[in-house]
C-alpha cells in the first residue's frame, strides 16, 4: 500500500529520478567527466573562460571546473549524507532511551540537549572546527554535535506519545525484553516522522558544510569541493565569474531537488501536515 | 501591523538624516581615500611591535633620518649628512634644521636620542627588535648647539646609516605621546586624527607645521581585507588609491583602463618557500629534486600569478646588484631528470598509491602558507607539480602568525612566505637567514657561516659584492630554497581624483607629498 | 511573566553557559597546538623548551583540567577572558569593540525580515493556491536553497561593482554600508520564515472559530485582522525566536565577505588563527547574546497573549 502512495506521487517520482541521477553522477565520476583528473591542472590554462574544451572554464591552477563540479559532488553528497545519518542515528538513538526509560536518564539527556539547541549552530561548529583543526572530517564532527538535538526531542516526543498505550502495558505485562519493546514498537512509530526531518535536512545541512569550506574551515586545497571553490572564485570574481557561478548553481541545484524530495516524502508519509 | 509600521518609518527616517548629514560634510577640504591591508591591527608603535614601524612610515606619520631611492641608495630625509670613521664605528650625523613633530614641537638632536632611548626600554619586550638596527650598546650624544647625533657603536658596521632607514627608526616624539598604539606624533606630512578601530581604519590629517605643503587636507585610510575588496572598493570610486592589488586579471583591467593608472616598481622582496633540513628534506635528492619539477617562469607568467611576480632562482632578487646574471641554476625544469634521480636515489611508489616514500614511509610534504600576495596559489602550483613527480603535498594555509610560530618552532616541511631582502639597503640581514646560528630552517654550512662572518666585518663594497655572489651560488648548489619569485608591488589609483602617485621599490613609503589630488 | 519564571530561566541561561564554556575549555585543551609557543613566537622570540615549561608552570598549564577549568571561569566572571595572542590584546575589549557593529547588523536585518516576510507570509496564506502563493512559495523556496554567501557575492557584483549604488567595504557602519549585508541575511531569513508565517496563519484559519464567524458573517477583514492575526502571533513569535540563531551565525560569513568590522569577522580570523583565548570568548558571549534576546522575546509573550498570564 505505501508503496502505490510513494509511486503516485507525481514530485517525489519526479525528483527522486533527479536526486538518483545527481547521485549517480556523482559515483561514475569518471565516465561523466571522460576521464579527465580533477586534481591535474597545468597553469599555462589558468582562468580560461568557458569553451568547448572547458564547458565551464579552468580555475586559478588551470584545472577543469567542470570535472571539478562533478568530483565535488562526491565529497559534498558524502558529507552531507554523513551528517544526516550520523545525527539521525545519534539523534534517534537517544531520544528513544530518553523517552521510554524516562528519570533521570531523560532528565540528563534533555539538559543537554536543551544546551545544543540554546545555542547558534554554526557558531558553536565553527568554534568546533576551528579548535580541533580545519577538515572535513571536523566539519561532519562539529555539525554534528550541534545538530542532534532536534532529532533526539522529536524521537522522544513520539515515544513518550506511545509509551503508555495499553498494548505497551500489556507487552511488558507479558515478560517483553527493554531491547525488544524499543525496536518492536517504539522505533518504527517513531520513523516516519523522523525520516521526514532527515530528508527536509539534507539541503540546509548541506549549505551548513558549504559554509564552512567557504570560510575554510572545511575541505582543503586541493580537493575538489563546492564551498571551498567558491572560496577560491571569490577573489576572482570579476575576471573570471565562472569560477563562482558554477559551483554555486551545483549547491543550489542540489539543495532545490534534495529540498523537494523532502517535501514530497512529507507530503505522502503524512499529508496532514501542510 | 500598526507597530511594524511605525518602526518601518522611523528607519526611512532615520536613513534620510544619515543620508543628509554625509552630504553636508566640508566640500572644500581636499581628501584622499586610501585602501590598504592592515598589518596587526594597523598599530603604529614603531619601537615594540614588527610591523608598528612599517605602519607609521608607510601612513606618511613618522620619517627616518635617512630613506632609500629607487636604486636602494641611502639619502637624506630628517638628516642631512653623515662622517664615519674610518673603522666604521663613530658616526656624526648633521639634522636638517626647521623640522617639527606635529605637535610643534622642534626635531632636535635630544628628541631623536629620546627615541633611541625610549626603544632600548621598551624594545626587549616587544616583536620589533631595533637592536637589529642600532645596537643597544650604541653610545648616543646629543649635541643640540651644532644639530649633530654621535653615534659611537661596540664593533663596525658596514652599513649603519642603512639600518637606519629601516622603518623601525621613525622617529617619534616620545616625550608628548599618550598612546604609542595607535597615536603617534611623527614629522611626517599627515598626522593621526582618530584611530577607527581595528578592520576600520585612520582618518589623518594634514601636519600644518611640515616645511613642505601637504597637497591633502584629509586622508581616509581605510583597511581592505583582501584584493578582491581592493579592487572593486576602487572601481565603485569607494577609494581613490589602493596599493597592492595582487590579482593579475583586476590589475589587467586597470591598466587597460584609461580612468585608472597603475604604477609597478620591480621589488626587492622575495617569495620564497623554507625547507625544513630537520626532516625529509634533509636529504638533498629529494630537495633538488623537488626543484626541478618545479616550472617557475609558467607560473610567474600565467594569469594566476601574471607579472606581479619575476621569476627567479636565488634568494636575492634579479634586479639587485649582486651578479645575479653570473649564478649558475643546476636545477632547473626537467621532471623526467627529476623523476630519475629519485628513481637512482631508491625513492620510489612501492605501493602504487602514487607518492613515492622515503626509509618506509610516503613523502607528504607539511606545506605551511597564508594568504598574501599570492602565497598559497604558488603553494598550489608547486603542490601539483609535485605531484606529477610523485610528491605528496599536504597544504596548511593558515594565519601569517600561524605561518611564522611553526616556522620559529621548526613545525613544518616547506613554509612560504614573502620577505624583503634589504631591509637595511643590504642583503647582510637577509643572508643571516641561513647561518647555522640564526637560520630557521636548521639549515647548516661551514662554507656558508665561513663567508657570513667575513661579510660581517667586511667594509669594502665591492669585497662585499664579490662575498655575497658565493653564498648565493652555495645556496643554490645546496638546493636550499625554494624560490617562488620576486614580488613586483604597485599602486593604482583613480585618475580623476588623483594626479600622481608613485610605488617605490623599498616598500616603506606609500603616503607623500608626491600623491597630490587631480587637477 | 512571573519573577518565578524569570528567576528559573536565568538559571537556565547559566547552566547552559557553564556547559558551553566546559565544553569550548575541554575541547582547547585537547586541541593540538602549544598557547604558549604560540605567544612567544608571535612576539618574535624563539622560545627554547626551559623558557617554555617555566611559563606553563607560571600560567598554571600543567595543572590539572578542573582546576584550570575554574580558574578560568573565575577569571571569566570578574570579566577578564584572558588575552588574545594573534592581535595581542584582551579579548573583552576585542570582544566590546565589536559587539555593536554585529547587532546593528541583526537589528537591520530582523527588521528587514519582518518586513518582508510577514505581511507575504499572509498574503499567501490568506489568497491559498492562487497566483500569489504559487508565486511567494516558488520565490521563497529558491531563496532556502541558495547559499547566502553566494546571494551576498551576486549582490555585491550587482549592486557594488555594476551599478555604483552601495560601497563594497562596509566598514563606515552607517546605513548604506549595512544595507547589503542585512539584506543577504535577510533573504536568508525571509525565505524560511515567510513560509513559516504562511503555515501559522494557515493553521488558524482552519480553526472552528473563523468558519464559525464567517457563517454568521462576520466580514472577513474583520475576523483576519482582530483574531487571526493576533492569534498567529504566538507561534510567529516562537519561531522568530528560533531564527535569532541562524541569524547571528550567518552573521560570520556574511561579515567576512563585505568586509564589516563585527563579532563574525574577528571569529573567523580568530578561529584561522587558533587563538582560543578568543574563539572562548567570542562562543560564550554569543551564548549570552542569543538566550537573552530569547528571554526578552519569551517574556513578550505575556503582553501578547493573555492566556499565559492566566497559565501561572
Amino acid at each position: 500500500m505505501k508503496k502505490n502512495r510513494f509511486l503516485q506521487n507525481k514530485t517525489f517520482v519526479v525528483f527522486s529520478i533527479l536526486a538518483l541521477l545527481i547521485i549517480l553522477a556523482a559515483i561514475f565520476a569518471p565516465v561523466v567527466t571522460g576521464g579527465v583528473d580533477p586534481l591535474k591542472g597545468s597553469l599555462v590554462d589558468a582562468l580560461l573562460p568557458p569553451s568547448k574544451e572547458h564547458i565551464f572554464g579552468t580555475d586559478k591552477m588551470g584545472r577543469d571546473i567542470f570535472t571539478r563540479v562533478i568530483y565535488g559532488a562526491r565529497a559534498s553528497l558524502t558529507a552531507t549524507f554523513g551528517v544526516v545519518a550520523l545525527i539521525f542515528l545519534v539523534g534517534t538513538v537517544t531520544g528513544v532511551i530518553s523517552g521510554y526509560f524516562g528519570g533521570i536518564v531523560d532528565a540528563v539527556i534533555m539538559r543537554i540537549a536543551d544546551m545544543m539547541l540554546a545555542f547558534p549552530g554554526l557558531v558553536l561548529a565553527l568554534a568546533v572546527a576551528g579548535i580541533m583543526g580545519a577538515s572535513i572530517k571536523n566539519a561532519i564532527i562539529a555539525i554534528v554535535v550541534v545538530s542532534w538535538t532536534k532529532y533526539a526531542r522529536l524521537a522522544r516526543s513520539l515515544v513518550l506519545k506511545i509509551r503508555d498505550r495499553d498494548y505497551v502495558s500489556a507487552a511488558i505485562v507479558t515478560g517483553s525484553k527493554t531491547p525488544y519493546m524499543l525496536l518492536r514498537y517504539m522505533l518504527p512509530n517513531a520513523l516516519p516522522t523522523l525520516i521526514i526531518t532527515a530528508a527536509t535536512d539534507v539541503g540546509s545541512m548541506m549549505l551548513e558544510l558549504a559554509a564552512m569550506s567557504f570560510l575554510g574551515f572545511g575541505a582543503k586545497p586541493p580537493a575538489p569541493e563546492w564551498g571551498y571553490m567558491l572560496n577560491e572564485g571569490r577573489a576572482c570574481m570579476q575576471s573570471a565569474p565562472w569560477l563562482m557561478i558554477f559551483p554555486g548553481l551545483a549547491i543550489f541545484m542540489v539543495v532545490v531537488v534534495f529540498n523537494m524530495l523532502g517535501d514530497s516524502v512529507r507530503d505522502i508519509l503524512d499529508p496532514k501536515s501542510e | 501591523m500598526k507597530n511594524k509600521k511605525r518602526e518601518a518609518m522611523m528607519i526611512a527616517a532615520a536613513t534620510a538624516a544619515l543620508l543628509a548629514m554625509g552630504i553636508t560634510a566640508n566640500a572644500e577640504d581636499k581628501v584622499l581615500n586610501f585602501g590598504c591591508a592592515m598589518y596587526t591591527d594597523g598599530v603604529v608603535n614603531s619601537a615594540m611591535d614588527e610591523n608598528g614601524g612599517w605602519n607609521a612610515m608607510r601612513y606618511g606619520v613618522a620619517e627616518a633620518l635617512f630613506k632609500f631611492d629607487d636604486n636602494m641608495e641611502i639619502t637624506p630625509w630628517l638628516a642631512e649628512s653623515y662622517e664615519v670613521n674610518d673603522e666604521h664605528t663613530e658616526w656624526t650625523i648633521k639634522l636638517k634644521d626647521g623640522i617639527k613633530f606635529s605637535d610643534g614641537c622642534d626635531l632636535t638632536p635630544s628628541k631623536v636620542k629620546a627615541y633611541f632611548d625610549h626603544m632600548k626600554e621598551v624594545g626587549p619586550s616587544g616583536s620589533a627588535k631595533p637592536e637589529k638596527y642600532l645596537e643597544f650598546e650604541a653610545e648616543v650624544t646629543a649635541d643640540d648647539e651644532a644639530n649633530t647625533i654621535f653615534i659611537k657603536t661596540s664593533k663596525p658596521y658596514a652599513n649603519l646609516m642603512g639600518q637606519l632607514c629601516h622603518p623601525t627608526m621613525g622617529i617619534t616624539d616620545v616625550e608628548h605621546i599618550e598612546n604609542f598604539d595607535n597615536g603617534i606624533i611623527g614629522t611626517g606630512p599627515y598626522k593621526i586624527e582618530k584611530f577607527n578601530g581595528v578592520g576600520v581604519g585612520y582618518e589623518l590629517a594634514a601636519n600644518e607645521y611640515y616645511r613642505e605643503d601637504v597637497p591633502y587636507d584629509k586622508v581616509n585610510l581605510m583597511f581592505m581585507g583582501d584584493n578582491s575588496a581592493k579592487a572593486m572598493a576602487l572601481q565603485s570610486g569607494q577609494v581613490d588609491l589602493v596599493e597592492n592589488i595582487t590579482n593579475v586579471a583586476d590589475i589587467q583591467s586597470f591598466q587597460e583602463s584609461d580612468a585608472y593608472t597603475v604604477d609597478i616598481a620591480s621589488g626587492v622582496r622575495c617569495g620564497f618557500s623554507w625547507m625544513n633540513f630537520n626532516g625529509v628534506l634533509g636529504n638533498k635528492t629529494l630537495r633538488q629534486a623537488i626543484l626541478m619539477a618545479i616550472d617557475n617562469d609558467t607560473i610567474c607568467n600565467s594569469k594566476t600569478i601574471g607579472g606581479l611576480y619575476t621569476p627567479g632562482f636565488s634568494v636575492l632578487p634579479s634586479t639587485l646588484n649582486y651578479g645575479y646574471d653570473e649564478l649558475e641554476n643546476p636545477y632547473t625544469y626537467d621532471p623526467e631528470k627529476a623523476k630519475q634521480i629519485l628513481d637512482e636515489a631508491g625513492i620510489v611508489d612501492t605501493d602504487g598509491d602514487g607518492i613515492r616514500e622515503l626509509d618506509g614511509q610516503n613523502i607528504n610534504l607539511r606545506y605551511i602558507s597564508y594568504e598574501n600576495r599570492l602565497l598559497n596559489d604558488f603553494s598550489d602550483a608547486h603542490a601539483q607539480y609535485l605531484a606529477e613527480i610523485g610528491i605528496g603535498v599536504v597544504p596548511e594555509y593558515g594565519s601569517s602568525d600561524d605561518q611564522w610560530s611553526k616556522l620559529a618552532a621548526l613545525d613544518y616541511d616547506l613554509s612560504n612566505n614573502n620577505w624583503i631582502t634589504v631591509g637595511t639597503g643590504d642583503p647582510l640581514a637577509f643572508m643571516a637567514n641561513w647561518a647555522t646560528d640564526t637560520s630557521y630552517c636548521a639549515y647548516s654550512n661551514p662554507e656558508y657561516d665561513e663567508l657570513y662572518k667575513e661579510l660581517q666585518s667586511e667594509m669594502d663594497p665591492e669585497k662585499r659584492k664579490d662575498i655575497i655572489f658565493q653564498m648565493q651560488q652555495i645556496l643554490i648548489d645546496d638546493a636550499a630554497v625554494l624560490i617562488d619569485g620576486y614580488y613586483n608591488s604597485s599602486m593604482i589609483y583613480n585618475n580623476a581624483k588623483v594626479g600622481s602617485a608613485h610605488i617605490h621599490t623599498a616598500d616603506y613609503y606609500w603616503l607623500s607629498t608626491e600623491i597630490v589630488p587631480a587637477e | 511573566m512571573s519573577k518565578k519564571q524569570i528567576v528559573k530561566r536565568l538559571l537556565q541561561i547559566v547552566v547552559v553557559l557553564l556547559g558551553i564554556s566546559f565544553i569550548t575549555f575541554a575541547l582547547t585543551f585537547m586541541s593540538p597546538g602549544d598557547p604558549v609557543r604560540n605567544m612567544y613566537t608571535a612576539t618574535g622570540v624563539m622560545p627554547s623548551e626551559e623558557m617554555i615549561q617555566e611559563t606553563r608552570e607560571e600560567m598554571g598549564l600543567n595543572d590539572p583540567f578542573l582546576q584550570q577549568y575554574t580558574r578560568w571561569l573565575g577569571n571569566c566572571l570578574k570579566g577578564d577572558f584572558g588575552k588574545s595572542y594573534s592581535l595581542n590584546r584582551p579579548v573583552t575589549e576585542l570582544l566590546a569593540e565589536r559587539l555593536w557593529p554585529t547587532l546593528k547588523l541583526t537589528l537591520m536585518s530582523m527588521v528587514m525580515m519582518l518586513i518582508l516576510s510577514v505581511p507575504l507570509g499572509m498574503l499567501s496564506a490568506l489568497y491559498k493556491d492562487k497566483w500569489i502563493d504559487y508565486l511567494v512559495r516558488g520565490i521563497t523556496f529558491l531563496g532556502c536553497a541558495m547559499p547566502n554567501f553566494w546571494v551576498g557575492l551576486l549582490l555585491i557584483l550587482a549592486f557594488c561593482v555594476y551599478i555604483h549604488a552601495f560601497p563594497v567595504i562596509s566598514s563606515a557602519g552607517d546605513f548604506k554600508s549595512l544595507f547589503l549585508p542585512a539584506l543577504t541575511l535577510a533573504i536568508a531569513m525571509s525565505s524560511k520564515y515567510t513560509r513559516q508565517v504562511r503555515t501559522a496563519v494557515l493553521d488558524e484559519l482552519s480553526q472552528d472559530y473563523v468558519i464559525g464567524a464567517e457563517a454568521r458573517g462576520v466580514k472577513r477583514s474583520k475576523i483576519i485582522w482582530q483574531n487571526v492575526f493576533p492569534n498567529s502571533l504566538l507561534p510567529l513569535i516562537t519561531m522568530f525566536g528560533l531564527s535569532i540563531g541562524s541569524l547571528l551565525g550567518g552573521t560570520s560569513v556574511v561579515e567576512v565577505i563585505f568586509s564589516y568590522p563585527g563579532l563574525g569577522n574577528l571569529a573567523v580570523s580568530a578561529i584561522t588563527s587558533s587563538d582560543y583565548n578568543l574563539i572562548q570568548g567570542y562562543v560564550l558571549w554569543l551564548a549570552l547574546i542569543y538566550m537573552v534576546i530569547n528571554l526578552i522575546v519569551d517574556a513578550s509573550y505575556v503582553y501578547i497573549d493573555p492566556r499565559m498570564r492566566l497559565k501561572e
